[in-house]
């Protein structure tokens, strides 16, 4: 091997695709299944017998987590929130449900409401609702919604009738991803165009074969001993 | 008279086809090894990697080449450009048809996300990138050969053309983030090669028409015109040459539309960026500092006797270096490139500050993770879109356990110190400005 290619050791080559190969296998990551991320402002406080709430398509299985624009009024409340993650706005069956007090609510950073993975909720329509049963003037909390009704996959509820706006969030879902996956997806996307894979293919490997090229000391050319240069100087 | 036509004719172009060849006849001595690997490593980047900024100029031009009217307010010349490029490759580009109505979110700010993963997840995403990326590569290796001969002496070319080619900058900028800032730097570099061979008022139509394409080069203008030795008439008609393509562009937009760039341009949000670091004195009463360290500069450029390519070249530097550290012009991560090829010139002579450059890259870094996962991970959806748009950007994972707004900041205050000190070291390398005192050492 020669001295400008001393970088080029395989144990070191191996050990860094060992370590890709691993960090990339069997990690569960965040997937967002919904979002609508804008906010311009937020509504009035959630009294008692009021609910605030939030229709959605899902986009891929394993739902678990949603992450609310809440306010609190820069004030400590005392209070309970009940979250409430239903199929749609007629359903009385809760698929999740889940109770925090209002001093968990965030007043400048989302809210996050983790409940059970709903396994089969790719393209699934889903209702999530606020409710707080022993909030009163001065001691309640809210939520930050975008007024223009721009998500198209669902729109915000006020006490059970649809509002024009969307309430913002993120809904998330939980995906495990393998290295033999990401690159499965990866060359199964090169199949769909191979016209343009094997030209790219055919560029990459001329490329690597001229800096390669480049990269060996070729031996000068000689003729019957002599040099290129020699022969001339012969000549 | 014809064949007398005929043969100055065939003369010129004989000429024309000299100049050409000499241009490119270094050619045996460019350096291939790394040319060969940054080109490598280029081909592989321009199909997988991209931001979503990529889209936005792409989606109108193929409006426009559908007939449809754009409301474009800004940069026209370069939509111009990206159109015709569209109508010769439309061919090859199976979904751009579509385009015009599958991105509309992205003009009007609605469902964004939606027609970016729809682009992503189009199934020939790879060709499409590599092709709309391919004229950006052109003036990349364009503004690498273009550098290569404003190199002194062979060996500082041949540094010149690795420091562009394999700059981590470069490559982010053109390959991965995959915007056009090097339409606009090959003729800031076409102007600079054209003030070598001394064909000034080419140089300044170059120069206008890096403005007319992305208007920072307005910045430099002012150096360009007092950094060379001429007489007042000669500055005005090199100041006209370098805004006249801008207004040439608006006034034939003004015929055809009955609209211009001007009030857009004045309107624009990058305006207050510019402005954003500022000094109150009461009310009504601020100073801001990119504009006030500019006028500054500029007053020593006036004072400043050494009038030749040099001082231009560095006093356009020190505008960059200014415009970088003291707006937010350095959030953007395609802006990064800008100073890049005024740096090279600089760095060649002096290489004892190449590593003050390897620093910014450090913290230019760390100053791009406000971009989070669109500046991390979603840069590479087009290889699984689910996998990478689900990785955690860079605040994600950092805030579990440190002040990410802190890290950020202090990258943004430790970016601006380094470039500071650039500029500092370059300041100090011109003749002093003042007069001597009498009796001082400069008098003996």
């Amino acid at each position: 091997m020669t001295g400008s290619m001393r970088w080029m050791r395989w144990p070191e080559m191996l050990i860094l695709l060992l370590m890709m190969t691993g960090g990339l296998s069997g990690c569960t990551l965040d997937g967002v299944a919904a979002r609508q991320e804008k906010a311009s402002a937020y509504w009035p406080e959630l009294l008692a017998r009021q609910t605030f709430g939030q229709t959605f398509i899902s986009e891929s299985a394993n739902l678990y987590r949603v992450e609310l624009a809440t306010a609190t009024f820069d004030r400590l409340n005392v209070c309970t929130v009940i979250f409430h993650l239903r199929s749609d706005l007629q359903a009385t069956r809760d698929l999740a449900m889940v109770t925090m007090p209002c001093a968990d609510i965030q007043n400048d950073r989302p809210t996050e409401v983790r409940f059970p993975a709903q396994v089969d909720s790719k393209g699934k329509s889903y209702y999530f609702f606020m409710e707080s049963p022993d909030a009163a003037p001065g001691n309640a909390i809210s939520v930050m919604i975008n007024e223009v009704d721009r998500y198209p996959s669902g729109s915000a509820y006020q006490n059970g009738q649809m509002a024009r706006a969307d309430i913002t969030f993120t809904a998330y879902s939980q995906e495990n991803y393998t290295f033999a996956g990401v690159m499965g997806s990866f060359i199964e996307k090169i199949g769909m165009d191979p016209v343009f894979g094997t030209i790219h293919f055919l560029l990459l490997m001329i490329v690597l074969g001229l800096w390669i090229k480049t990269m060996l000391p070729l031996p000068p050319a000689k003729c019957d001993g002599n040099t290129e240069g020699e022969i001339r100087k012969n000549e | 008279m014809t064949e007398a036509k005929e043969k100055i004719g065939k003369q010129m172009e004989t000429r024309g086809m000299q100049k050409f060849l000499a241009f490119f006849s270094p050619a045996r001595n460019w350096p291939w090894k790394w040319l060969l690997a940054g080109l490598f490593i280029r081909l592989v980047l321009m199909p997988i990697a991209v931001h979503s900024d990529f889209i936005h100029t792409w989606w109108a031009s193929a409006c426009m080449v559908k007939g449809q009217t754009v409301p474009l307010q800004i940069q026209t010349l370069l939509f111009w450009l990206h159109t015709d490029y569209l109508r010769l490759v439309g061919a090859l580009l199976p979904a751009s048809a579509d385009w015009c109505t599958q991105y509309y979110g992205f003009a009007t700010d609605t469902a964004s996300f939606t027609a970016w993963f729809a682009f992503l997840q189009q199934p020939q995403i790879f060709r499409t990138l590599w092709l709309l990326k391919l004229p950006y590569l052109f003036f990349d290796a364009g503004c690498a050969v273009l550098i290569f001969n404003l190199g002194a002496t062979l060996k500082k070319s041949r540094w010149l053309m690795i420091f562009w080619w394999l700059n981590p900058v470069t490559i982010y900028a053109i390959s991965i983030i995959g915007r056009h800032e090097s339409i606009a730097i090959f003729f800031i570099l076409l102007s600079l090669y054209l003030l070598r061979q001394k064909q000034c008022a080419w140089a300044f139509v170059a120069l206008g028409i890096a403005i007319a394409l992305r208007y920072y080069p307005a910045f430099l203008l002012p150096f360009f015109i007092f950094s060379l030795p001429g007489s007042l008439w000669r500055r005005l008609t090199w100041g006209m040459l370098g805004i006249g393509p801008w207004v040439l562009i608006n006034i034939s937009m003004a015929l055809s539309t009955g609209r211009s760039e001007l009030a857009p341009l004045l309107n624009y949000s990058y305006n207050s960026s510019m402005l954003s670091l500022r000094l109150n004195i009461a009310d009504w009463d601020w100073i801001y500092l990119f504009p006030l360290s500019y006028f500054i500069l500029l007053l020593h450029r006036l004072s400043n006797t050494q009038r030749d390519q040099t001082s231009l070249e560095r006093y356009s530097l020190l505008v960059l270096l200014l415009l970088l550290s003291l707006t937010n012009a350095a959030q953007a991560p395609h802006y990064w490139i800008w100073f890049i090829p005024f740096l090279a010139l600089y760095l060649v002579e002096e290489r004892v500050y190449f590593w003050l450059h390897a620093a910014q890259i450090v913290f230019l870094l760390v100053i791009g993770w406000i971009g989070n996962r669109a500046t991390a991970g979603y840069l590479f959806a087009p290889i699984s879109l689910e996998f990478f748009w689900s990785l955690p950007g860079p605040v994600e994972v950092v805030r579990s356990f440190a002040p990410i707004e802190l890290i950020i900041s202090l990258s943004r205050t430790a970016f601006t110190a380094v470039s500071l000190w650039l500029a500092y070291s370059i300041i100090r390398q011109f003749p002093s400005v003042f007069p001597a005192k009498p009796g001082s050492r400069g008098e003996e």
